[in-house]
This record gives structure tokens, sequence and C-alpha cells, in this order.
């Protein structure tokens, strides 16, 4: 229905964990696709009156009430679905995966690479892997920075927009690289960082933490995120609480049975056409 | 001053409606040292605290933007739990209660895990004003549904350690090595009070009639109501009621040491006169048919210095004097009672008739804006039955009319017939002759008068 609800596949994980793979059927509703300090839903996101939104975390359901939103659901983020539905098998983990904060479409980022470069090369022991957001990727002044520094450097993929484009393997593709490292790490607390725990990981948050142009600090922004969420930041963090705040962060003690998703998403009459 | 972010703060919140009004001022006029105002609170409240030292716990970030334009005031902003557990201050003021300083970015407290963060920062000594709303208050009682807000993004209703009652409250504060000074119940609104009576004062049948005056006079709570509850004051306080649905409670709760005075018996402060509200006076008479004693009253109202003084707003003593307890009323006093007896059930009393029993002159009455569900629903069956009676006028007008229509018809016709007989001709020449000769006549005396 919204064309957020399938950036990165999201929806297509839901339909699978409903039984409808590989059909994707139509999702009534807004679906949250990113870890954010607001109402779950990006800043620009317009909303429909009547129209049910879909949100990770019992928290961000609160704030979003506070917000004036009506019928919102938590329904746990896709990535915790993603993880119930492949269970962690043993493999070799090895150093650390970091994803450097990323502009989206439209967007540039400010802050010097090198010095960001530096810093994880003071802080990580072992080989590290940086995953570039699609845009950066595909800008060799960038991409060849972190190559040269000697890491490894790989792109997810590109999220889908718009209905076009749609990689419903990207999510897949993530978890499989974050599951081989021992370690994740941004210079932002963000999805990226909380999906690692997920899948595993020992976060951290360290590093210029680099700004878009015009950024403008929403809901508290930077410090808000610094404060209130203290605990994920730093090269080393206490793994316990982090896999707490993750736990209720990404709603992975809130998933619904697939009858109960079914029915909120309106996948029980099924008539879509694949949108 | 920049407010101080703790943690937990919410960043696009602001507690619109805060709690205030004049009579809390009086409340805080001895408060004294350091300290520390918790929850929602007007700006006018914090800058009437004497005190020096005053820091402001708010978890809006739009209200600690407001407050922190008070000169000498710390605005802290974020929940309640990040408040550092060090007693720092003498005296802590929340007057709101503790429902409004959860956050949605802060734990879930329960009320009595609320209380200790605020006992947390108590000094030996050291001096609480707390508010407590009560769900079964009369507010809620008298109020019509309302769908949640936004500030209802998690329900409370089921936390089992919040006081139920001031009994409940006073026991929970004693518990915690405090000593009540004061427990008052606030009427008429949780938020705005403008009446508070301390259980001492409502326990004393001599003051019975003066606490009725000012519960009558307390003011309606906020928002829609079913009806007007204010009838209801004399007979919760003949129950001993008032305390257990007063729309909300304010403590006054002290550690160990505290040499601070309590603040008064009843705000605001009144005369301490014995004898019964006028108003329920004649309610009461008027229930029970005594004419006369009604007549007595009316009489002895309107013919002395108090005649414009609202009823409920006057004493009479158990000698038959009448002590007013406020100025003049804007309104005219006779069309208040009779609006107030009519809404209380009896009868069709009008204040020309009260007038008419006082032997005064009545005022014109003034427009009536209905304020609770009963008054709009009184106001909708009086109109219903004017209509009703007026429907019932028009069918007589309508069926008279073609009673008179048909009779009409029935004389044209005769007259038509009548015209074409010879003594009809000779009749209407007769009649047309009649009419000139009027017409001359009528221009002569014109003429002659000219």
């Amino acid at each position: 229905m919204h064309h957020a609800n399938h950036y990165y596949g999201h929806s297509r994980v839901l339909a699978r964990y409903c039984g409808y793979e590989p059909e994707l059927p139509l999702l009534r509703g807004y679906l949250q696709h990113g870890w954010n300090i607001g109402d779950g839903m990006a800043p620009d996101h317009e909303f429909t009156p009547g129209v049910p939104s879909f949100l990770w975390s019992e928290r961000t359901r609160r704030r979003a009430w506070s917000m004036g939103r009506r019928q919102l659901y938590v329904t746990g983020s896709p990535w915790a679905y993603l993880i119930a539905m492949e269970p962690d098998e043993p493999e070799q983990r090895e150093g650390t995966i970091f994803y450097p904060f990323h502009g989206w479409e439209g967007q540039h980022v400010q802050g010097d690479h090198d010095r960001l470069i530096d810093e994880i090369r003071d802080t990580e022991t072992g080989p590290v892997t940086v995953c570039l957001y699609w845009q950066e990727y595909r800008t060799p002044r960038v991409r060849s920075r972190y190559e040269e520094a000697g890491f490894r450097v790989i792109c997810h993929g590109y999220r889908g927009g718009w209905w076009k484009d749609l990689d419903p393997g990207f999510l897949g593709r993530q978890l499989a690289e974050q599951r081989r490292h021992r370690r994740v790490a941004s210079n932002r607390l963000c999805s990226a960082v909380f999906y690692g725990v997920l899948a595993g990981c020992e976060p951290a948050v360290y590093g210029d933490p680099m700004q878009l142009d015009g950024e403008q600090d929403l809901f508290g922004g930077r410090g808000r995120i610094r404060r209130q969420w203290a605990s994920m930041h730093g090269a080393t963090v206490d793994l316990e609480t982090a896999r707490a705040v993750t736990t209720e962060e990404l709603g992975a003690d809130r998933l619904l049975s697939p009858g109960e998703l079914r029915q909120l998403l309106n996948w029980n009459d099924r008539n879509g056409n694949g949108r | 001053m920049t407010a101080l972010l703790l943690g937990g703060e919410m960043p696009h919140w602001s507690d619109s409606s805060p709690v205030r009004g004049d009579v809390l001022r009086e409340v805080l006029a001895s408060v004294a040292g350091d300290t520390l105002v918790v929850g929602p609170h007007d700006p006018e409240l914090i800058a009437a605290i004497p005190a020096r030292n005053i820091t402001v716990l708010v978890r809006g970030m739009l209200d600690a933007g407001t407050g922190a334009e008070l000169p000498g005031v710390q605005v802290c902003c974020g929940s309640l739990d990040k408040l550092a557990a060090v007693p720092a201050y003498d005296t802590v003021v929340a007057l709101d209660g503790l429902d409004r300083t959860i956050s949605t970015e802060g734990a879930d407290l329960t009320w009595s895990e609320s209380l200790n963060c605020l006992l947390n920062v108590l000094r030996p000594g050291g001096r609480l004003l707390l508010g407590h709303g009560n769900p079964l208050g009369l507010h809620r009682l008298y109020g019509s549904a309302a769908s949640a807000g936004d500030a209802d993004w998690v329900v409370t209703a089921a936390d089992v350690t919040r006081p139920a009652g001031l009994d409940a409250l006073g026991d929970r504060l004693r518990a915690a090595g405090l000593t009540v000074s004061r427990d008052y119940a606030a009427y008429p609104d949780p938020l705005s009070p403008t009446v508070l009576l301390s259980r001492t004062a409502l326990a004393d049948p001599d003051r019975h009639g003066l606490l009725t005056s000012m519960l009558r006079r307390a003011g309606l709570p906020d928002g829609p109501l079913l009806a007007d509850p204010r009838p209801l004051a004399a007979e919760l306080l003949r129950h001993g009621l008032a305390a257990a649905v007063a729309p909300s409670w304010l403590v006054v709760a002290a550690r160990p040491g505290d040499g601070t005075p309590p603040p008064p018996e009843v705000l605001p402060a009144v005369p301490a006169v014995a004898g019964d509200c006028l108003h329920d006076a004649l309610l009461a008479a008027a229930r029970s048919g005594d004419r006369p004693a009604m007549r007595a009253l009316l009489t002895a109202w309107q013919s002395g210095d108090a005649a414009t003084v609202p009823a409920d707003a006057i004493i009479v003593a158990a000698d038959g004097r009448l002590h007013p307890l406020t100025g003049p009323a804007g309104e005219p006093v006779l069309h208040l009672l009779a609006d107030a007896l009519r809404d209380e059930g009896e009868g069709d009393e009008t204040a020309e008739l009260l007038a008419a029993m006082a032997g005064t002159p009545v005022a014109p009455r003034p427009a009536a804006v209905p304020q609770t569900l009963r008054e709009v629903r009184a106001a909708h069956d009086g109109l219903a039955a004017r209509v009703s009676d007026l429907q019932d006028q028009l069918r007589w007008y309508e069926t008279r009319t073609a009673a008179l229509q048909s009779e009409l018809a029935r004389a044209n016709r005769i007259i038509a017939v009548l015209k074409g007989t010879v003594p009809g001709k000779a009749a209407k020449a007769v009649l047309d002759g009649a009419r000139t000769g009027k017409r001359l006549a009528r221009a002569a005396v014109r003429r002659i008068r000219r």
C-alpha cells in the first residue's frame, strides 16, 4: 500500500512468516521500516486517516500515540521475524562489520571519512568489513578510501523504491553477512547495529558521527540518542544490557503468531496484486 | 536558564493544562528552603513560591522551554526515575499528583515507586505537598464519557499501589515516616480547584452550612457534564462523603523535625459563621411545601442589605440573622434561585413568583445558556412541549379556518343567487345609490373644513 512498506524486502519477510511465499499480498497499513526515535515513520511520511500503522516496539507505540497517532499496532520488526525463521547456524565468526552513517536518496553526508577510518583501525583488532549504502558504494571516491585502508567493502543492495527494483533478498544477505562477524559497529546508533545484536554480534558505536547537509535534530536528535540509549554507545558495551535494549527496540519480545499478523495486515482475505 | 536534560524527556510533548488556581497559591505561600516542583504546574504558581532555590521537573521539552523563562528557576526535563536519589530538598511540591510524571521514554513506575522517588530527595524535616486525583470524584461521576487523549498512551487504572482514597493516601505517607499535617478535599476540578476543605473542617457539624455554601460556590468541573453536581453539596456533608467523592485530594506531610505551621483548615479563608446556607434553607422549605417559612426567608433576604447577594453565599444564623459571605452577584439573584429550584426538582418556581412572595420587584431575566446535559435536556424538553402545544394550536386554527372558509363560500353562493333576482337587483341599486351619496357627503365635509 505504501512504497516504504517494501523497503529492504520487509513486507516479503512478513509474507513468508504468514505462509504466503512467493506471492506478496497487499498490506493494508504503514509498516515501520527503520529504527527511529519519533513515531516510527519517516519524518516526511504522509498519513491517511483510518489507515493503521504497524510498529516495532511498545515504546514507539506509546510515543506515536502521544503524538496524536491512532490505530497503532505493535508487530515487532521484520528483522526479528527473519531471525525467528532462520535459526542461528554455528559458524565461524570473525572481525567486525562496520556501517558508516549514510544519507538516504538525495542526502549528502558531511564528515571526515579518513578520521573515521583511523578510529576504526585504532579500535578494531580483527578484520574489518565496511558495509556502504548503495549510493556511497557506487561513488568510487568514497569506496576506494575504505578499500585502500585495507577493509573489505560490501553493500547489502538497493532497498528499493516506489514499488520498483524491490529486493526481497536484502535482509537475508544482511543476516548472512552479520553472522560471519563477531562484532557490529557504526558511528551512529542505527537499525544495522540493533540488527547485528539480534544476529548474535557484540555491538559498538563510536567515531565521528558525521552529519547530513542541513540535518535537523528532530525529536531531540543525536543528543537524545546518546542520552537515552547511552548503554549502546562506546567501543565496547555491556552485552547483556545491549541485548535487552535491542529486544525491546526491535520488538523481538512482541512477535505475533502468523494468524494474528494475517488478521492485522488484512491478509486473511487476499485480494492483493503484488503491491 | 537552559533546561537540564535528565533523560527520559519527551521532545515533542507539552502538558498543556497544568494544575492552577489562586487557592493553590495560598497553599504554596508557606513553602520554604530548597524546593523541587514536580509535574505540570502553572507558571503563576511557581512564581508564587517564596523560596529562593526552586527546581522544576517536567517531562515535556516544550514545557521545559516555558519554565526556563522563569527567573531564578532551574528547570529539569526527564522522567522521575532519572532524578538523583539524594536528599537535596526542604520542600517537594507535586500538586498535580504523580500521574503526569511518567514519560513515554521512561520506565513504567507504579504510583508507589514514583512516590519513593520524591521521598528519596526530601531532607529530614522536609515537607511534601502532594496532590492525588480521585477516579471516583464527582467530576467523573457527573462527567460524560470522553475518548482517550494523547496523554493516555498507557492506562494506569489497575495500579494497585495507587492509594484509593484520602485515608489510604495518609496511611501510605505515615508508613513512610511522614506526619500528615493537613489533608484537603479539593473541589470542583482536579486541575483547577477553587476550594480546599480539610477533613477536620468537614467533620465539624457547626461548619456544615459554611462549607455547603463554599462547595455550592466552588464552580463547575471542566468539560461536558451530565448534571450540575452542586445541589449535592449539603447531602455530601451530612453523609460525611465530601472527602470521598472530591475530584482530588491534597495533603501536606512532613518528615520529623518540620516546624512550619500547617496551612489553614479551609481555603480560601472565610469568617467562621455557624448556621445554614440560605439556599439550602429555602430549598428545604420548598421541598416540604412550607410556603410561610419560604416567604419569611425570602422577605428577610430581599428586604435587607444582602438582597443582591446570592442565596448560596448567605448563612442564616440560629437567631435568623443573615451573614453574607460575598458581595453582590453579577446576575439577578431571584432568577438564580428560581433556576436552581427548578434544576433541583422543586416544580415550576419562577423568579416572578419568588419576587411576589418577597414583596419586591423582579429584575429582567438574563439569557440562560445550558451548561450541563440535564439543562440541555430540560431546555430541549421545554422546547419540544412548546412545539407540541403550538402544533395543537395550529391544527385548531386550520380546522377553524376551513370551517369559516366553507361558511363564506356558502354565503357567497347565496349572494350570487340573490343578485340574479328582481328584489336582488333593486337592493343593489339602493346600495349603490347609498354609496354615491356617502361619497358626495364626505367631499362636502372636506370642502367645508377648508
